[in-house]
């Protein structure tokens, strides 16, 4: 088995210390950090992606997992930094103001991250004005808002709101995501990207950053 | 302003042709509604569930909706099914409304416990003497100086009405009094006609029970479905009805003000009691409904950090709060918790007797939300977790509440699936208790796995039993358990040639390993907060109606209840119902109420990092 497949199965059982060992042991054997993380990490990561999406695997499964992936990057980056390997976007990510649901945008994160973006994630609870000054301060492509409350999913029209009153909205894209949110919703308040599922937001987002 | 145009909406319900009109461009729910034809809207009319159809006959003439195409499929549509709460009125229509909506089972009985009898509301007949030249007491006096209640305190209303009443009883009357406040004084010897209502205000159902003040028994019942359904089916969707319309706190007041006035009338009327003789009012309910009764503002309740604007008992005539009852009946809201901990648990927890046992005790009310409360050495540790409407039947693909043709019970015994219906009607979906049941004999067989994945084709032939698994088939791109369908309820290959089936899918399995580890996760985070283990639980009490309904082995094998509460469940039923019986009947059980208050320890879970891994692990099955 290559070492790169052996990662990636791993990773998919959540056998953390496994993958952090394959990681190092690939490292050592003079593979390009690059390919480890592209064919071994993420590749893995996608693959669970794409069986949550069908509903194959569940919540845990996928949290496991993004704990493996994590432990592998941990010890990937400080090679990673050094090859210059650049991350393919930046996303802002977050719960609304008033919710405190973070599961879901959670696993929106890790999915998001196991496709190579690099997602800052500002927690729950999280005001517009927030979600704006961090894009701008990261000169992020993307603002994700995760909402699962009927009564906050409102205010990720403030979130485009505000955007478009600092003057950035045409900069970045917002994805709007969560339980009781649909792509009919999205449109309504002019945000610019739903999807139902975890698996399918980090596609999207990845689809923003390339055509960027 | 843009010229008016009327449409014409004929609503055809049963046998009945009623005809509306209403403005062109009107949402069709809307119409529906405030003519009175109330439609499921578990949504709140957001387009989400699908539980809103309705079949338009000319509803070729327009296209349907994004969330009309995505919920309803296209062998609907070309029915002419549509989402009343999206679909918009451009011309003359006829709708076809879903047969009357049949009673759900709802639940009133409950445990009796022991209440001590010290009625708050008094009546005392007193005969005095007609005034005269040399006794010229006045009214007031006169009847004080006899009450031997010092400081016998007369309202104006009462007042006003004094002269005549003593004149016309020639000084025998019998006065209503609770505490030495007067609440009434009337005609005669009344004594004996001496009513309460108690009520419980469950966000699905209402139970009203008319008790006798004068023996302390029950004279009556009386359920429904809350009428404020009609604005969504879970808390959260009605307080964002009051945030979207600014009628809609006003809306959803006198809904339930309508519907308890007439539930009293009806009541009293069934049982030959005078309205005029209803004198106290007890009422329980989560912290929303008793807020939305009041009309106060909700909105802080569902927003992080979750402020109501009163959690205390407090005390009103009934008139203040817009019932017909008026002065002369005083009205009981019971004590909440917190935004998410009402009044029905508080009540429940008092109907419990947990809180005077020398022992560990939790009290568990499973429902859309999930109110779990632990009492463990003079302290009582609660919280609220939010299991989803999944146990209503909502987010079910053939999900329904309880109601006449609801798969309630299934049972797998010598090889055979037995499934029971409510009433024993036809089958027409499944119920919370139904989808537990299934649940587990799904586990139980190998059809799904620890982790709630479906087993894989060859992978089943090898696991499920050979009779289960002819059972499984795709539906909507996923595996799916049939649980039911129309031509043969054993045989079931070739779904395509069933005209009806009622099935488990995968995404169910999913949504029910969200709402049951999240009880479960409550149920772990509380015994943590208090510091023992699970095997320290002496008594488990189930409150409410799913609890009452669901087989606990089923609910223990799939891990919604912990195996060790096995031998120790007792069902309440309504508990909240009984709580609140026990409060008319009793002022110091209603002191109780306040003490259950004071020792209360609410832990909010938004803010626990522990409760999220709890949920995280307890959805998988098993151990
Ligand atoms: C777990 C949970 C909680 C936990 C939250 C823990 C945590 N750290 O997140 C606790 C107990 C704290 C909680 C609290 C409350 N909750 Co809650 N909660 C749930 C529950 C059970 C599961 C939610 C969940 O995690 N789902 C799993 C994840 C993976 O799914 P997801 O979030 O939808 O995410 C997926 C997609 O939506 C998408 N996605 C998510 N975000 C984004 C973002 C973008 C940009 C994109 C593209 C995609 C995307 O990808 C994800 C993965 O595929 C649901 C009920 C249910 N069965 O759904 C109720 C629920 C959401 N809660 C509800 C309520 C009412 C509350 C409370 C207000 C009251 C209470 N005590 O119960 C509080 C309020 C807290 C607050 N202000 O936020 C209601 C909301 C009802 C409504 N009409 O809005 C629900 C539906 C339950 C119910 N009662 O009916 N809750
Ligand atoms: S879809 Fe219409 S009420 Fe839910």
């Amino acid at each position: 088995m290559s070492i790169f497949k052996e990662i990636s199965q791993n990773l998919q059982q959540g056998r953390a210390k496994n993958v952090k060992e394959l990681v190092q042991k690939a490292l050592d054997e003079g593979v390009d950090p690059k390919e480890i993380l592209e064919n071994g990490l993420l590749y893995g990561m996608n693959i669970i992606g794409e069986k949550f999406k069908n509903n194959e695997v569940y919540v845990p499964e996928v949290l496991i997992a993004a704990r493996a992936m994590n432990t592998g990057v941990e010890v990937l980056k400080p090679y990673l930094v050094a090859s210059g390997v650049k991350a393919k976007g930046k996303v802002i990510i977050g719960t609304v103001r008033g919710d405190l649901h973070d599961i879901g945008k959670n696993l929106v994160k890790m999915m998001m991250e196991g496709k190579g973006l690099e997602v800052i994630d500002l927690g729950v609870d999280v005001p517009s004005e927030k979600f704006i000054s961090a894009a701008m301060e990261h000169n992020a492509q993307i603002i994700a808002c995760s909402a699962l409350l009927t009564t906050t999913m409102g205010e990720m029209e403030n979130v485009v709101k505000t955007a478009e009153k600092s003057g950035i909205r045409d900069k970045v894209k917002i994805m709007v995501g969560g339980a009781p949110v649909t792509d009919s919703f999205c449109k309504k308040i002019g945000a610019d990207c739903y999807s139902p599922d975890a698996a399918s937001a980090a596609e999207c987002a990845l689809n923003i950053c390339l055509a960027g | 302003m843009e010229s008016m145009e009327n449409c014409k909406v004929v609503v055809c319900l049963v046998n009945e042709k009623t005809e509306l009109s209403c403005a062109k461009g009107s949402i069709l729910k809307n119409v529906l509604s405030q003519n009175g034809f109330f439609i499921d809207t578990p949504c709140g009319g957001k387009g989400l569930c699908g539980k809103c159809k309705v079949k338009v006959l000319q509803a070729q003439n327009t296209l349907p909706t994004e969330e009309e195409s995505l919920l309803l499929g296209k062998m609907e549509l070309e029915q002419g099914f549509r989402l009343a709460c999206t679909y918009m009125i451009q011309q003359d229509i006829e709708v076809e409304m879903p047969g009357i909506v049949e009673t759900a089972q709802i639940l009133t009985s409950g445990w009796e416990c022991e209440t001590s009898r010290d009625v708050g509301i008094i009546k005392q007949y007193l005969v005095s003497g007609s005034p005269s030249i040399s006794d010229q007491r006045d009214d007031v006096k006169r009847i004080q100086d006899l009450s031997g209640v010092p400081d016998l305190h007369f309202p104006l209303h009462v007042m006003k009405s004094l002269p005549d009443i003593l004149e016309k009883s020639n000084y025998k009357t019998t006065i209503v009094r609770c505490n030495n406040h007067v609440l009434k004084v009337e005609a005669g010897n009344t004594e004996k006609a001496s009513y309460g209502v108690a009520i419980d205000i469950g966000t699905t159902t209402i139970a009203v029970y008319l008790m006798d003040l004068a023996t302390g028994e029950q004279v009556g019942v009386l359920s429904e479905l809350n009428r404020q359904k009609a604005y969504g089916a879970d808390v959260i969707s009605r307080i964002n009805h009051t945030m979207e319309n600014p009628e809609g706190s006003e809306q959803l007041r006198s809904c339930i003000i309508t519907q308890l006035d007439n539930m009293i009338k009806n009541i009293a009327a069934n049982n030959h009691a005078s309205l005029d003789n209803i004198y106290h009012m007890v009422i329980a309910g989560n912290t929303t409904m008793l807020h939305l009764l009041m009309g106060l503002p909700v909105k802080n309740i569902a927003l992080s950090p979750f402020i109501p604007v009163i959690t205390e008992k407090i005390e009103f005539t009934a008139e203040e709060l817009g019932f017909n009852l008026g002065k002369s009946c005083m009205v009981t809201l019971l004590p909440c918790i917190s935004a998410y901990v009402g009044a029905d648990i508080v009540a429940g927890i008092l109907s419990s007797r947990m809180v005077q046992k020398n022992a560990v005790s939790m009290l568990i009310d499973i429902g859309t939300n999930g109110e779990i409360a632990l009492f463990c050495k003079n302290r009582i540790y609660c919280c609220s977790t939010a299991a989803g409407p999944a146990f209503e039947g909502a987010h079910i693909r053939n999900g329904i509440g309880g109601v006449k043709g609801a798969i309630n019970k299934a049972e797998y015994k010598d090889g055979r699936l037995a499934i029971n219906t409510i009433l024993n009607h036809a089958p027409i979906g499944i119920c919370g208790s139904g989808v537990l049941d299934i649940a587990a004999i799904m586990l139980e067989n190998g059809i799904i796995d620890e982790t709630g994945r479906f087993a894989a084709g060859d992978e089943a032939g090898l696991s499920a039993r050979e009779n289960l698994r002819k059972r499984l088939t795709q539906i909507d791109g996923q595996p799916a358990f049939v649980v039911w369908s129309d031509t043969a309820a054993n045989d079931i290959l070739n779904p395509a040639g069933v005209k009806s089936i009622i099935a488990i899918t995968q995404k169910d399995i999913r949504e029910l390993q969200l709402a049951k580890a999240a009880i479960s996760a409550g149920v772990k985070v509380l015994i943590n907060s208090a510091g023992i283990s699970m095997k320290d639980v002496d008594n488990v009490f189930l409150a409410g109606g799913f609890g009452s309904y669901i087989n606990k082995d089923s609910a223990i094998k799939i891990g919604l209840i912990p195996a060790e509460f096995k031998d120790k469940i007792t069902v309440l039923g309504n508990a909240a119902g009984t709580g609140a019986k026990m409060c008319l009947l009793s002022v110091s059980e209603l002191v109780q109420t306040g003490k259950i208050k004071d020792i209360s320890r609410y832990i909010e879970l938004s803010a626990l990092p522990e409760f999220h891994d709890e949920f995280v692990d307890s959805m998988f099955f098993g151990d």
